[in-house]
């Protein structure tokens, strides 16, 4: 049976998790970490570097070095979040030609699938190595709250990075997987998700038959870890001024160390009371003299400077509740998702709130992946009995007489499903009618996203309101939605038919899979030529230690001589084809640079 | 083999790139008494140890097309930098015609039978970067750092340094660094100074390669090997300071290289310095 990935592509860490066995197991990376940055760097040289390695030169490389893409997939240029991200990030967003945001790193631009698309394969290719095999299908989650352009995005990112993306869920309905997985339980839940970035609150409604509702979901997509780092780096940087008069924010390599050590200072003080912040040669001064950067922070030091923060989070519980409509007694569990709820002072912040401990059953960093990759078994799996409905992530309906947005299919019903709603005309001899199809959660039509629009003309001349018109939505089981408009009296008919579009078109997502394919190729072969190339620079070091004493012993024959000559000639070819970066010439070379070793190593094994 | 007129030029051109410096113009008069001591020195040759392998000179027919005219003599001798005169090294009394063959050395022997002793084969050197139009049309034939030393174009009695030739010089001498800065100099003049680009580019990657080898090959893994409350005792700068910080027994020098934020150059002559510092130990092949 296809090995299905289960990504959890998060807007600042990204994990990949798998079902091995009928459990669901977290892949760690190369360097031994469970979760990856969701960072894509391009170095001076025009290197790629994507995960940890990207991360660690974000300060020094920041025009190069794209985080929070998530934050920017399948909006518009114009939209609000990404003229909030105009203003705040370093590297450079530019307008695309679909009136999508595109990222500029070195002289290239990228659309924002594209980024994500770099991601998700790092993510295939920590899988890949764990599995020994490649893999094609994947599970991919999402916020809630995205839309369908949105969700289509990042299956298109899935495309470009040579995954079939076989479903897209919400990361709530994920982590509430996760949570219930084997339990088979009907409950409520609060999904709590704190990540790097972003914060999200998700009422959830848990079905032991496999529906998993999101009742009410909210949040701040500027809201998360690194706002409590800044506060760490604030205050570091703050105390350093006031000793050296010196402002590190103006030396980037200062700023990245800062940076990475408010994170790491962070993160120990969710396990002990306090730390030691020690940066040496930090900066050096005006008279040339390197100065360090020392000094203790404890739990309760960091726990002021967050505390609006975590309060601002527990604001934003208190609303989602309200909108809801249910009481904090109504909440059976709360899931904490994200790796800023190890905080203890979160934890506590939810418990308060909430009136209950959150479960500490679930893993924060790797609930996510956990969930989607479970879902991505269910999936392929036939002989499983858990069933797993699709639901519309958000309302759909039309704009109506006075601006407003009236219903036909609500949020979270399950596909496939089809409503109808009779509409009159509004104006007397009115002949035509302008659908617009929209998608959202808002009263007010223009609070939400519009999907499309269609005429329906030919209608006869009567008074207002005495046309009927019948206004039907079908979504199939691909989740396409289709809207038809027709005339009761007269039978004449309209429709539209919506696909979901990233900003990309098909000829631009063909060509961004075949550059990605070119990388994963390029990759692999760097990959062999440098294991190749250890190999024959070992078996060569060997060679060369063996060589003196083999000279000495075959000094008096000619045969010896010309085997050392042949040896010689081995090695110098091995080099030049390590120097020619031939990965083939150099794997051709090792076999004779083995069978030179064993040679030697034989001469030499019979003498002493 | 050279004629007389040769070991003249040789001893010019071979005397140049001792001069590390920039100095201040001599006078004429001067240059014409350096000139013509010299030629009583009549020395047949010097080898000069800059950086990497000696320099030497050409025993090839090019010479010929290197005799200078009479200007050219003049600006080469009045460009140098500190005279060897003036070295200690080279601040003794001229020696007689012969008089050096009599010393009793380890080196005797080779001087006192020359022929003994074949000539080591000069290999032909490759051109450092492509070079412009101007340069090859000047010395026909000519693309190695003898040609370059020899090509002066500082106008008599001038005091101003041309950094173009300056540079080409210094790459010439193998002192890359030196030739690296002029052609930023240059570059930040005229950014768009082809020769400037080229060299500086050219630069970078022999710096590169040299630090390189030093580390011992791009794939070696650094591992700190300095106790973390040692670490403030050593005299390292910020930039050192960072690099070290970066430096998690994981990443490569390659990878250290990139995420550096630092020219590759730059950043592998730091992990040089920090290796001979004692804070770097280098693991793997």
């Amino acid at each position: 049976m296809e090995k299905v990935i289960g990504i959890d592509l998060g807007t600042f860490n990204s994990c990949v998790a798998v079902v091995e066995g009928g459990t669901p197991v977290v892949i760690a990376n190369r360097g031994g970490y469970k979760t990856t940055p969701s960072m894509v760097a391009v170095t001076e040289a025009g290197k790629r570097l994507v995960g940890h390695i990207a991360k660690r030169q974000a300060v020094t490389n920041a025009e190069n070095t794209v985080y929070a893409a998530k934050r920017l997939i399948g909006r518009k240029f114009q939209s609000p979040q990404v003229t909030n991200a105009l203003a705040n990030v370093a590297y450079r967003i530019v307008e695309g030609p679909h009136n999508d945001p595109r990222i500029q790193l070195r002289d290239k631009v990228y659309s924002v699938p594209e980024i994500s698309a770099m991601i998700l394969q790092e993510m295939k290719i920590i899988a890949e190595d764990y599995l020994g095999q490649e893999v094609h299908k994947s599970v991919v989650t999402v916020p809630a709250y995205f839309n369908d352009g949105q969700r289509q995005a990042t299956k298109d990112a899935g495309a470009i990075a040579g995954l079939d993306v076989i479903r897209i869920i919400n990361e709530p309905t994920a982590a509430a997987l996760a949570y219930g997985f084997g339990k088979n339980i009907d409950r409520t839940v609060a999904v709590y998700d704190l990540g790097g970035g972003t914060f999200d609150i998700s009422i959830m409604e848990i079905s032991s038959a496999g529906v998993f509702k999101v009742v009410s979901t909210a949040g701040d997509t500027f809201l998360g870890g690194e706002d409590f780092d800044q506060r760490i780096i604030d205050w570091l940087v703050d105390g350093f001024k006031e000793e050296h008069d010196i402002d590190l924010r103006q030396d980037r390599m200062a700023l990245q160390r800062l940076k990475d050590a408010s994170e790491k200072a962070k993160c120990e003080l969710s396990s002990v009371v306090e730390t030691e912040v020690n940066l040496p040669f930090i900066i050096s001064s005006a008279r040339n003299e390197a100065l360090h950067l020392q000094r203790l922070l404890t739990r309760q030091q960091m726990e002021e400077l967050t505390h609006d923060l975590v309060a601002r989070t527990i604001q934003i519980c208190e609303m989602t509740l309200e909108e809801a409509g249910l009481g904090k007694d109504e909440i059976e569990e709360v899931i904490l998702v994200g790796g800023m709820t190890r905080m203890p002072c979160v934890q506590k912040a939810c418990a308060d709130f909430f009136e209950r401990e959150p479960c500490k059953g679930v893993h924060p960093d790797e609930v996510v992946a956990l969930g989607a990759a479970i879902q991505g078994a269910a999936l392929v799996d036939e002989d499983q009995d858990m069933v797993l409905l699709d639901v519309t992530p958000h309302t759909l309906g039309i704009m109506v007489v006075g601006g407003y947005f009236e219903e036909l299919i609500p949020q979270n019903s399950t596909v496939p499903t089809s409503r109808s709603k009779i509409f009159t005309t509004v104006r007397d001899n009115q002949t035509a009618v302008k659908i617009l199809v929209m998608q959202g959660e808002s009263k007010r039509a223009d609070e939400n996203d519009l999907l499309g629009e269609f005429v329906l003309t030919g209608l006869r001349r009567a008074p207002a309101g005495a046309v009927e018109i019948e206004v039907t939505f079908e979504i199939n089981a691909d989740g396409i939605v289709s809207v038809h408009a027709k005339d009761l009296e007269t039978g004449k008919e309209q429709s539209i038919t919506v696909t979901a579009t990233s900003g990309l078109t098909k000829d631009e997502i063909d060509a961004m899979v075949e550059g990605a394919k070119g990388y994963a190729v390029a990759r692999r072969d760097d990959e062999e030529l440098e294991k190749a190339k250890q190999e024959a620079e070992t078996l060569i070091a060997e060679i060369q230690k063996l060589l003196p004493k083999v000279e000495e012993v075959v000094a008096g024959s000619d045969y010896g001589k010309d085997a050392v000559e042949k040896a010689r000639t081995v090695v110098e070819k091995a080099r030049a084809a390590m120097a020619a970066g031939n990965a083939k010439g150099v794997k051709e070379q090792i076999e004779a640079l083995q069978r030179t070793q064993r040679m030697f190593k034989g001469v030499v094994g019979k003498v002493s | 083999m050279a004629n007389e007129g040769d070991d003249d030029r040789d001893e010019r051109d071979s005397e140049t790139p001792e001069s590390s410096g920039v100095s201040e113009t001599t006078g004429w008069s001067r240059v014409d008494d350096e000139a013509a001591q010299r030629k009583r020195n009549k020395r047949k040759r010097i080898t000069l140890d800059v950086f990497g392998p000696p320099l030497e000179l050409p025993r090839t027919s090019r010479h010929d097309a290197m005799v200078p005219d009479a200007d050219e003599t003049a600006s080469t001798a009045e460009l140098s930098l500190p005279r060897l005169d003036d070295l200690p090294h080279f601040g003794r009394p001229p020696a007689a015609a012969g008089e050096l063959a009599k010393i009793e050395d380890a080196w005797s022997r080779g001087r006192d039978a020359p022929d003994a002793v074949p000539a080591r084969p000069r290999a032909e050197t490759p051109p450092p970067f492509p070079m412009s139009e101007s340069v090859s049309t000047q010395v026909p034939g000519q693309n190695d750092a003898i040609a370059l030393v020899s090509r002066r174009s500082r106008p008599p009695g001038s005091t101003v340094i041309d950094l173009s030739v300056e540079m080409l010089d210094r790459f010439a001498l193998g002192d890359y660094s030196g030739a690296l800065l002029a052609a930023e100099i240059v570059l930040g003049k005229d950014p768009t100074h082809a020769e400037a680009r080229r060299c500086a580019s050219s630069c970078r990657d022999r710096l590169s390669d040299m630090h390189l080898s030093r580390l011992g090959g791009a794939h070696r893994l650094p591992q700190i090997a300095v106790a973390g409350s040692e670490v403030r005792w050593l005299g390292l700068d910020h930039r050192a300071g960072f690099l070290l910080s970066r430096v998690d027994g994981k990443s490569t020098i390659d990878e250290l290289v990139d995420l550096s934020g630092m020219a590759r150059h730059e950043a592998l002559k730091v992990l040089v310095e920090l290796v001979d510092a004692g804070a770097l130990s280098l693991r793997g092949k």
